[in-house]
C-alpha cells in the first residue's frame, strides 16, 4: 500500500493551487491581450489596452508562459478527490515554473538597474523616475511570493509520496 | 498503411511504440509484486509529459531562458561595451601613423569589440542550457515531442540533434549519426541548419535591441520559435515531394534519466566547455577575417579618404553589386555586405557592421537604428537565420551525408527560404501598418 496524504493537506492543496492557478491564468491572459493589442491591432502603441499597474503592455510570449503556470496549478483541483495524491507534481511543477518566472524577473529587475547605473545621466534618471516601479512591480513577482506556501507544501507531500518524508 | 491508420486512429509507428511500452509495463507488474512506491521522477513525469501541457511547458521554459540570456546578461555586454570603446578612443588619440590608428581603433577595437560583447549572452544561454540539461528535463523536452515531430514528418530521434543544434549546427548535424535509417538520418541532416545556433545569437542581439526597444527579446525568441516551425515545415515538405524521403520510419524509443539536481561546478564547467569554443572562434576565424573586412572596407586607401568614406571601398562596390537582389526586402548595400561575410561564420555579421558603419561599439546600436525599420530589422533577423548554414557547418554537411547533390540542396534551398520568409514578414509588417 502507498501511504495517503491526509486529507486536510490534500484539499489544502487543492484549494490553494486552483486559486493561485486561476490568478496566473488571469493575468497571462490581461498580458496576452494586452501584448496582441499592442503587436497587431494598434502596433507601436504605447499604451497598454488593460492599464494595470505592473502589468507589461507587449509581452506576448510572457502572458502565454503565465498562462501555461495558471493551466498547470489550475490541475491542482484534482486533489479534491481521494486516491489521486500523485497529483500534488502539479502544484510542486507550477510553483517550481512559478519560482523560476519570479526569480526570472527579480533578476531582470536588477540587472535593469545595473544597466541604467552603468548608462548614467538620462537613462539612469528614467529609471529612478519610473523604470524601476514598473520593473518591480511585474505581477509575476508578487504571484510568485504567494505560491511559495504551496511550494513548501507540495514539496513535503511529494516527499512523503515518494518515502522520504515523515 | 493508410487503412491500419484509420483502424487504430493513430500513426501505425506510434501505436506500436506504445504497445511495446504496454508490454513492458505488463511484464514490470508481473515480476515485480505489489504496489511500486512512487519515485520523484514518476511524478514529475505526470507533468512534464502531459499529453496536453507537456509543449506548452517545455515553450514556457525556452522562453525564461532566453529572457535570462538577453535581459539578465545585459549589463555585462554594456561593461564589455565600454571597455572596448574606451580602448578605441585611446588607440586613436595614441597612435600618429592614421593608417595603423584606423586600423588598430576601426579594425582591432570596433571589431573585435563588437563580437567579444556577446560573450555574456552566450556563457548564460549555455548555463541556462545546462540547467535543463543536467536536470533531466532536456530528455523530457525531447520525448514531448517525439509525437509532434513523428506526425509532423520528422523522427522523434530527430530532436536530440535539432536541440544540439541551437548550440552548434556542427554538433547538431553530427548527431544524427544516431538515427538508424539513412532517409531519416539525411533529412534531420538537412533541417538542422534552420536551428538557431549561438553564432546566430549575437545578430539577433544587436539587431533586435536596436531596433525592437523593449521586444527585443521577444524578437530574439520568435527567431528561434521561427527556426523549429520552419525545420518542422520542411521536413514535411521535403518527406512529401521528394521521393528519396517517401516510406517507413523507424520507430523511437529512448531510456528518460531520473531526475536530479545540478551542482553548480557541473553548471559551470558545462557553460565553459561550450562558451569558451565562441572565444577560441573569435581569437582564430572572426580575427582573421576581421582584418580582411577592415581591409576592404577601408580600401584603395586614397579613394575612402584614408577609411573615411566608406562607401568608395571594395566592400561597398560587393554590396553595391548585390544590392539590387535585395532591396524589396528593404537591406541596404551594408547589409548585404555583412551577410555576404556571415558566410564564413556567422557572428562576422556583427563584426561587418562595426567596421562598415565606422562607429564605436556604443553607438553601433543607434546607427543600426538608422538602417532598419522594425519589419526589416525582424527580416533581416530571419535572413540571418536561414539563409545557409557557416561555412564549417557545409563541410561537415557534405561529410556526413558524403553528397554533393544534399550539401548544394542544403545552401540552395535554405537561400530561396530565407528570401521567401523575409519578403513575408516584409509584406505583412508593412500590410499591418508597421514602416
Amino acid at each position: 500500500m502507498r501511504p495517503a496524504l491526509d486529507p486536510r493537506t490534500r484539499r489544502t492543496l487543492a484549494v490553494y493551487g486552483s486559486v493561485m492557478g486561476l490568478a496566473y491564468a488571469i493575468i497571462g491572459l490581461l498580458e496576452v491581450v494586452n501584448a496582441f493589442y499592442t503587436w497587431f491591432l494598434r502596433p507601436g502603441a504605447e499604451e497598454a489596452l488593460i492599464a494595470l499597474p505592473g502589468l507589461p503592455a507587449g509581452d506576448l510570449f510572457g502572458g502565454f508562459s503565465s498562462l501555461v503556470i495558471g493551466l498547470v496549478l489550475l490541475q491542482a483541483v484534482r486533489l479534491w478527490k481521494p486516491g489521486r495524491d500523485e497529483d500534488v507534481a502539479f502544484v510542486l511543477v507550477g510553483s517550481l515554473l512559478a519560482a523560476a518566472f519570479g526569480v526570472l524577473y527579480i533578476l531582470i529587475f536588477a540587472a535593469n538597474g545595473v544597466s541604467a547605473l552603468l548608462a548614467g545621466g538620462e537613462e539612469l534618471a528614467d529609471w529612478l523616475a519610473s523604470g524601476w516601479l514598473a520593473d518591480v512591480l511585474r505581477p509575476e513577482i508578487w504571484l510568485f511570493v504567494l505560491v511559495l506556501p504551496a511550494t513548501i507544501v507540495s514539496w513535503r507531500a511529494t516527499r512523503f509520496i515518494v518515502g522520504e518524508g515523515a | 498503411m493508410s487503412g491500419l491508420k484509420a483502424e487504430l486512429g493513430e500513426e501505425p509507428e506510434a501505436y506500436f511504440v506504445e504497445k511495446r511500452y504496454e508490454f513492458i509495463k505488463r511484464v514490470v507488474s508481473r515480476v515485480f509484486k505489489g504496489k511500486r512506491r512512487l519515485t520523484l521522477s514518476d511524478l514529475l513525469d505526470r507533468v512534464f509529459l502531459h499529453r496536453g501541457l507537456g509543449i506548452p511547458i517545455f515553450l514556457a521554459l525556452w522562453w525564461a531562458l532566453f529572457r535570462f540570456t538577453f535581459d539578465v546578461s545585459a549589463p555585462l555586454s554594456d561593461a564589455i561595451d565600454m571597455f572596448f570603446g574606451w580602448l578605441g578612443d585611446v588607440a586613436r588619440d595614441g597612435i600618429a601613423n592614421p593608417w595603423l590608428a584606423s586600423f588598430v581603433a576601426d579594425g582591432i577595437c570596433a571589431g573585435f569589440g563588437s563580437v567579444l560583447v556577446f560573450i555574456p549572452p552566450i556563457f548564460f544561454l549555455f548555463f541556462g542550457l545546462a540547467i535543463l540539461e543536467d536536470s533531466g528535463y532536456l530528455a523530457r523536452a525531447a520525448f514531448v515531442m517525439d509525437r509532434a515531430l513523428y506526425k509532423l514528418g520528422l523522427h522523434g530521434r530527430s530532436f536530440i540533434p535539432m536541440l544540439l543544434g541551437f548550440g552548434c549546427n556542427i554538433p547538431g548535424v553530427m548527431a544524427c549519426r544516431t538515427i538508424e535509417r539513412e532517409e531519416d538520418r539525411i533529412l534531420t541532416i538537412l533541417v538542422n541548419p534552420l536551428m538557431s545556433c549561438s553564432a546566430r545569437l549575437p545578430v539577433y542581439v544587436l539587431i533586435g535591441g536596436a531596433v525592437l526597444g523593449a521586444y527585443a527579446a521577444a524578437g530574439v525568441y520568435s527567431m528561434y520559435i521561427l527556426g523549429i516551425a520552419l525545420a518542422v515545415c520542411m521536413a514535411l515538405l521535403f518527406r512529401h515531394t521528394i521521393p528519396y524521403f517517401k516510406g517507413r520510419r523507424s520507430m523511437f524509443i529512448m531510456e528518460l534519466p531520473v531526475y536530479t539536481r545540478p551542482t553548480l561546478r557541473s553548471l559551470l564547467r558545462h557553460m565553459y566547455e561550450r562558451g569558451v569554443l565562441f572565444l577560441r572562434k573569435a581569437g582564430t576565424i572572426i580575427f582573421s577575417v576581421m582584418v580582411v573586412v577592415w581591409f576592404l572596407a577601408t580600401h584603395p586607401w586614397s579613394a575612402t579618404a584614408g577609411g573615411e568614406l566608406v562607401e568608395n571601398s571594395y566592400v561597398a562596390m560587393l554590396g553595391k553589386a548585390l544590392e539590387p537582389l535585395v532591396r524589396p526586402l528593404g537591406f541596404d548595400w551594408r547589409a548585404v555586405a555583412a551577410l555576404f561575410f556571415g558566410f564564413l561564420a556567422k557572428e562576422i555579421v556583427v563584426e561587418t557592421f562595426g567596421i562598415l558603419l565606422g562607429v564605436e561599439e556604443q553607438a553601433l546600436t543607434s546607427a543600426i537604428a538608422q538602417l532598419f525599420t522594425p519589419v526589416t530589422g525582424l527580416a533581416f533577423m530571419a535572413f540571418t537565420l536561414i539563409y545557409m548554414p557557416c561555412v564549417a557547418t557545409i563541410g561537415v554537411i557534405y561529410r556526413e551525408t558524403n553528397s554533393v547533390k544534399w550539401t548544394v540542396f542544403t545552401v540552395v534551398y535554405g537561400l530561396l527560404l530565407a528570401y521567401a520568409v523575409a519578403f513575408v514578414i516584409v509584406s505583412v509588417g508593412h500590410a499591418l501598418g508597421y514602416p
